[in-house]
């Protein structure tokens, strides 16, 4: 099978994953909530998010954006800069270690594998498998062949055993599981290790117009709501310039408002735990000793007390974040934050940046600075472009093995 | 001159050290103690005032407005200058919360008068630790020589002068235990032993008993009183274990092992014998919190532990901890910190961030 027939068959799947009565998405809608925790409507947002990005069209971009010529899967092509021909292949068996809780990982991963004709071993977290296996299930149904190339596996003890045979390994997971599993690795093993990242919202004062803040602490609500605030886009800092016609603490205001609307309009909760509430409750005591100490702070919970909003201008020191808390900080002037920043490099994903856009570059050169490898609109953290850097790197040109045949 | 509510509290406890106050007695006292902190603690008082709490307004001491135990940590909360503070104790500085972010944040607890502190641990500690025994009372802690700003070595302290005129043996100098001196005391020792410790390190004393492959058979009767947790650190034992060894390699039965509960920012401790849950002397009473709604939990059911100690005279008397626990019988049991217990993703918490950079 050639790529363009793996990009094409697979595409075709995600088509159907994008119609409402499919069963299998139905299914998967179901358990995301029921075992994922996800409200019905972030079901449906992820589902929609993935299975749009992951269709001919996308897949075929993604290829062309790392490989410029997918033909290279299938046999020599020309390599005009370098004066050769080269050709790439898959590895033949890749082992991916999916995260539990974040779906969307787990299907972009495999078909990633798919799309490189390799064979994948797919180990799936016994806590929380997520929607994989009713992925393979609908692959199985719609293209045999490419299904026959995937294997389920839930035990870790296969898993080390796969791991002792794969040409490539794919991990998601804490910094302490990802080393866990590079052990088990022999040394000449390429492992690719997807760790837990942070990301932010920057937004400068001149975004804050009367007209703007409304709408962007709209689309910044929805940024935190659409993967619950669980993925590695969710923002989970929000710094705010003050100065702008609206303040920076009315922003973090309006952005609670937003967040307290979109709670009321779900048909469904998102599934909270006392770690969550702690989270919020910890927020809560430490801004009020703030403001006992006569420092700004400002504290929003919404309703059902599913999201905290917290405000302050203190950028360094002791706070949590994170567990549908959110934090907007207060600043003065960008050199103020580089400091956290920096401590924050390594482990900054991406950043959703309202600026006008003669500085947008000049920021953009910036934050790169700190390693920060998607700067993106406000309300697009979560959808980002299949093309994307993932962690700052090539998604599937890493994983091949290149021949060059020269002159 | 101490405030006369000083005086009424220091009866109170006299008068219920062993007996129990009725509801209405705590309350009245309580509410009372609630006003004289509003109007001598000019932050608690804004604390209330933000809550939108007044004295006027309360009728129920659980409505009592509880300021976050970490504020010991930000503010000075007391309802004296603080000038004439006669004693400050201060936190370890060993939990998570305290140390990210570089240098150590404590806690700090100030006291104008002791007189109250100090009635506060006699009854309980004689009623629930040495249940009318004597004892050679071993510490497996620091003296408050060692340790003057630690309020466990204060309370030890009083212990040893009252309980065993002044002759216990303190085990930790310097800061570091001294496990083969204590060993070889306890195997020369033939009358029934308390040992006090804090939780981590009677592990380290058992760990050493293993590695000196030591069983001892202290006297009949002799018994146990652990306190402290492990203060997030990483080897933590459940309670339960730790008892079981306790019972393999020192002969001290479960049902003679006492949990002690208190901290810096309370004057009163809770006990619990064998693992059981944790009961309150007449003058404190514990509450669990929903961190959701700020309002009480259903007996039974999880949450944030709140303390109101009338013996925080000074101070506050109703502490919100980070502490989770539930209702349990007539007391309490802690169930220790929750955090990151359920399924995060990929989303990295600022303060898990700072926890592995730091």
């Amino acid at each position: 099978m050639s790529a363009r027939e793996r990009a094409s068959s697979l595409g075709a799947l995600s088509k159907k994953w994008m119609n409402r009565d499919f069963p299998y998405r139905r299914r998967a809608l179901e358990r995301l909530v029921t075992r994922s925790g996800f409200s019905k409507r972030m079901a449906g947002e992820i589902l929609d998010g993935l299975f749009s990005e992951l269709k001919e069209a996308g897949l075929w971009r993604l290829l062309r954006a790392e490989l410029k010529d997918p033909a290279v899967l299938d046999g020599f092509v020309k390599d005009r800069p370098a004066s050769r021909l080269v050709r790439a292949r898959g590895p033949r068996t890749i082992l991916h270690v999916f995260p539990a809780n974040i779906p969307n990982a787990a299907v972009m991963g495999l078909v990633t594998g798919l799309l490189l004709g390799s064979w994948n071993i797919a180990k799936v977290s016994r806590r929380d498998e997520g929607i994989l296996p009713l992925y393979l299930a609908s692959l199985k149904s719609h293209d045999k062949a490419l299904w026959k190339t995937c294997l389920l596996i839930r035990s870790r003890v296969e898993a080390v055993a796969w791991a002792k045979k794969a040409e490539l390994a794919v991990a998601y997971g804490e910094d302490r599981s990802l080393v866990e599993i590079r052990r088990h690795l022999p040394a000449k093993t390429p492992f690719v290790a997807y760790g837990s990242r942070v990301s932010l919202a920057l937004v400068l004062r001149e975004a804050l117009s009367k007209k703007n803040a409304v709408l962007l602490a709209k689309k910044t609500a929805l940024d935190v709501w659409r993967m619950d605030q669980r993925g590695c886009l969710s923002p989970v800092l929000v710094f705010a310039q003050k100065g702008g016609t609206v303040s920076a603490k009315d922003f973090a205001k309006l952005l609670a408002q937003e967040l307290e609307r979109l709670e009321k309009s779900e048909d469904s909760k998102p599934r909270r735990g006392l770690s969550q509430s702690l989270a919020a409750r910890r927020l809560h005591d430490a801004l009020q000793l703030q403001l006992l100490k006569g420092a700004a702070a400002a504290f929003w919970k919404s309703g059902d007390g599913l999201w905290a909003v917290g405000y302050d201008e203190k950028i360094d020191g002791e706070y949590a974040s994170g567990a549908q808390v959110i934090r907007v900080k207060g600043f003065g002037k960008l050199s103020e934050l580089e400091e956290t920043f920096q401590r924050m490099s390594g482990a900054l994903q991406a950043v959703s940046l309202e600026c006008t856009a003669s500085h947008r570059k000049k920021l953009a050169e910036w934050l790169s600075v700190f390693g920060v490898n998607r700067i993106c609109r406000a309300g697009k953290l979560q959808k980002p472009p299949v093309t994307w850097h993932h962690d700052g790197r090539l998604n599937l040109a890493n994983w091949l093995t290149w021949t060059d045949l020269e002159r | 001159m101490h405030a006369p509510v000083t005086g009424e509290v220091l009866c109170f406890i006299r008068r219920h050290g062993s007996a129990p106050a009725s509801g209405s007695e705590f309350n009245s006292l309580a509410l009372r103690l609630f006003a004289f902190q509003f109007e001598k603690n000019v932050l608690y008082r804004r604390f209330c005032q933000m809550e939108g709490v007044l004295p006027s307004t309360l009728k129920d001491w659980k409505e009592i407005p509880a300021m976050p135990a970490a504020a010991f940590k930000e503010l000075v909360l007391t309802t004296f200058s603080s000038r004439k503070k006669k004693r400050v104790f201060r936190t370890s500085g060993t939990t998570f919360r305290e140390v990210q972010g570089g240098a150590a944040i404590r806690g700090a607890h100030y006291y104008e008068t002791l007189a109250v502190y100090d009635a506060s641990i006699l009854k309980p500690f004689q009623k629930q630790v040495l249940l009318g025994g004597v004892f050679a009372f071993y510490f497996l802690m620091p003296s408050a020589a060692d340790a003057p700003d630690s309020s466990l070595s204060y309370m030890m302290d009083v212990v040893n002068r009252v309980f065993a005129r002044g002759r216990g043996r303190f085990y930790v100098r310097k800061g570091k235990p001294d496990f083969a001196a204590m060993l070889q005391d306890l195997i020369k020792e033939r009358r029934k032993v308390l040992i006090l410790s804090t939780a981590f390190a009677l592990k380290g004393f058992l760990d050493h008993l293993e590695e000196k492959n030591a069983f001892l058979k202290l006297k009949l009767g002799s018994r146990l009183m652990e306190t402290g947790g492990f203060k997030g650190r990483t080897h933590e034992i459940p309670k339960k274990t730790l008892y079981r060894l306790c019972a393999k390699r020192l002969g001290i039965p479960v049902k003679n092992c006492v949990s002690e509960y208190g901290m810096t920012e309370l004057s009163s401790q809770y006990y619990s014998t064998g693992g059981g849950s944790f009961t309150a002397p007449a003058w404190m009473r514990p509450m669990v919190i929903d961190p959701r709604t700020g309002k009480e939990c259903a007996h039974g059911h999880t949450g944030l532990l709140k303390h109101v100690d009338l013996a925080n005279v000074g101070s506050v008397m109703a502490v919100q901890t980070e502490d989770v626990g539930r209702m349990r019988g007539k007391g309490f049991e802690v169930l220790g910190r929750a955090l990151g217990s359920e399924a995060r993703g990929c989303s990295l918490t600022y303060e898990r961030f700072l926890r592995s950079s730091g």
